[in-house]
C-alpha cells in the first residue's frame, strides 16, 4: 500500500510543485512507483511543470464525477516510466469537491503505487483541508524567508489537528553563498524555529528555473540534494545536503564574492 | 561586533513567531480551559477541564471534556 504524503507550505511560490515533481522523479528513478495528484483545482500547474500538458485527456474532476476511472486519468511521465500524474482541472472552481472525494480517489490508487504525493494548493482554506485529509504524512516546504517560515509555522499548528503519522520539513531555494556571507537566515535556525524533522535541503538551482520553461525536471546543482531527499524519505535517514560546502575555503570565498558581484 | 542581515532576520522571525503563538488555537484552548475551570469550580469539586480544537469543513470544532469528583450541594454553591 502506498505512502500518502501531502506537500504543503501555506505560502505560495515556495516550490511545493517543484519539490513534489523532482522528488517523485528521483524515487521513480530508484524503481518506486510514484503517483502525483494535483489537487490545486482551478490553479493547477503540475502538468506544465512536468511537461505533460498536451497529454492530459481526463482530470481529477472527471474521476470524481465518474466520467472515467482513476487509472484512465493517469498520465505517465515522458522521461520516468514509474512516474504518473493525475492532473487537476483548470476551468473548474472546485467548491463542489469535498475532502471525501479526494480520499476516494487516493483510495482507488493506493494499491497500485509505492508513493502517492498530493500537491496541495497554497493557503489554509478548503483546498488545503481536502489535500491534507487525504494524506497520512505531510511535507512542509519552506524557503529561507520570514514570510514563508511564518506561514509554515501556522500550517504546522493546523496540521497538528489532523491525524498525520509524520510531518517533515524541506527547506527549498537555499543560497549557500548568502548564508556564508550572513545575508540569509541559516537553515539550522529554520529547523530550530519550526522544530520538525528535516527531510532535505535543496539549493537554489538556475537549471530548475531554466528547465521549467521546457517542462523538464532536475538540475546540476540540486541533483545530489534530490537524491538525499529521496533516500531520507524512503530509508528514514537524515542526510542533509550541505549548501555551503562549495563556498568554504579560499576558492569558496572567491566564488561567493564573484557570484554577488556579477 | 557587526550584526549581520541574517541575524536581523532571525530576530524578526523570532518576534513574529512568538507574537503569532499568542493567537494560536492551542493558546486559545488554554485560556478557555482556565475560564471553564473557574465556572466549574462554582458547581463541582476538583474539576479537571480539557479543551481541544479541531479544524473541520464547517469551521473550528471545540471539544470540552470535564471531570469532577462530585457536584457541590446547593447550600455551598458560590454563585
Amino acid at each position: 500500500m502506498a505512502r500518502k504524503i501531502v506537500f504543503t507550505s501555506g505560502k505560495g511560490g515556495v516550490g511545493k510543485t517543484t519539490v513534489c515533481a523532482n522528488l517523485g522523479a528521483t524515487l521513480s528513478n530508484l524503481g518506486f512507483r510514484v503517483c502525483i495528484l494535483d489537487v490545486d483545482i482551478g490553479l493547477n500547474n503540475l502538468d506544465v511543470v512536468m511537461g505533460i500538458e498536451n497529454k492530459v485527456v481526463f482530470d481529477i474532476i472527471d474521476v470524481i464525477e465518474s466520467r472515467c476511472r482513476a487509472s484512465q486519468a493517469l498520465v505517465q511521465d515522458k522521461n520516468f516510466e514509474n512516474l504518473y500524474i493525475l492532473p487537476s482541472a483548470h476551468s473548474y472552481r472546485g467548491e463542489e469537491v469535498s475532502a471525501s472525494d479526494i480520499q476516494n480517489v487516493v483510495k482507488n490508487l493506493e494499491n497500485s503505487f509505492d508513493y502517492i504525493f498530493i500537491d496541495c494548493p497554497a493557503g489554509v482554506e478548503q483546498g488545503f483541508k481536502r489535500a491534507v485529509s487525504s494524506a497520512s504524512e505531510a511535507v512542509v516546504v519552506v524557503t529561507p524567508h520570514i514570510s514563508s517560515i511564518r506561514d509554515a509555522d501556522k500550517v504546522l499548528s493546523i496540521l497538528a489537528t489532523y491525524n498525520l503519522n509524520q510531518k517533515y520539513l524541506v527547506v527549498n531555494r537555499v543560497r549557500g553563498d548568502l548564508m556564508m556571507n550572513g545575508e540569509m537566515i541559516d537553515v539550522d535556525e529554520i529547523i530550530r524555529f519550526l522544530h520538525i524533522p528535516v527531510l532535505g535541503v535543496i539549493p537554489e538551482d538556475d537549471d530548475i528555473t531554466a528547465l521549467s520553461s521546457v517542462g523538464a525536471l532536475g538540475g546540476r546543482e540540486s541533483n545530489r540534494a534530490w537524491m538525499l531527499l529521496a533516500e531520507n524519505l524512503h530509508n528514514g535517514t537524515q542526510k542533509v545536503f550541505d549548501c555551503k560546502q562549495k563556498y568554504r575555503g579560499l576558492f569558496g570565498s572567491f566564488r561567493r564574492n564573484i557570484k554577488r558581484k556579477v | 561586533m557587526k550584526v549581520t542581515i541574517a541575524q536581523i532576520g532571525e530576530n524578526r522571525l523570532k518576534r513574529v513567531l512568538v507574537d503569532d503563538k499568542e493567537n494560536s488555537p492551542e493558546k486559545l484552548c488554554e485560556v478557555l480551559s482556565s475560564d471553564f475551570k473557574n465556572v466549574c469550580n462554582c458547581y463541582m469539586d476538583e474539576p479537571s477541564v480539557d479543551v481541544s480544537a479541531d479544524i473541520t469543513d464547517d469551521g473550528i470544532e471545540f471539544n470540552v471534556h470535564i471531570n469532577a469528583k462530585r457536584i457541590k450541594s446547593i447550600g455551598v454553591l458560590t454563585i
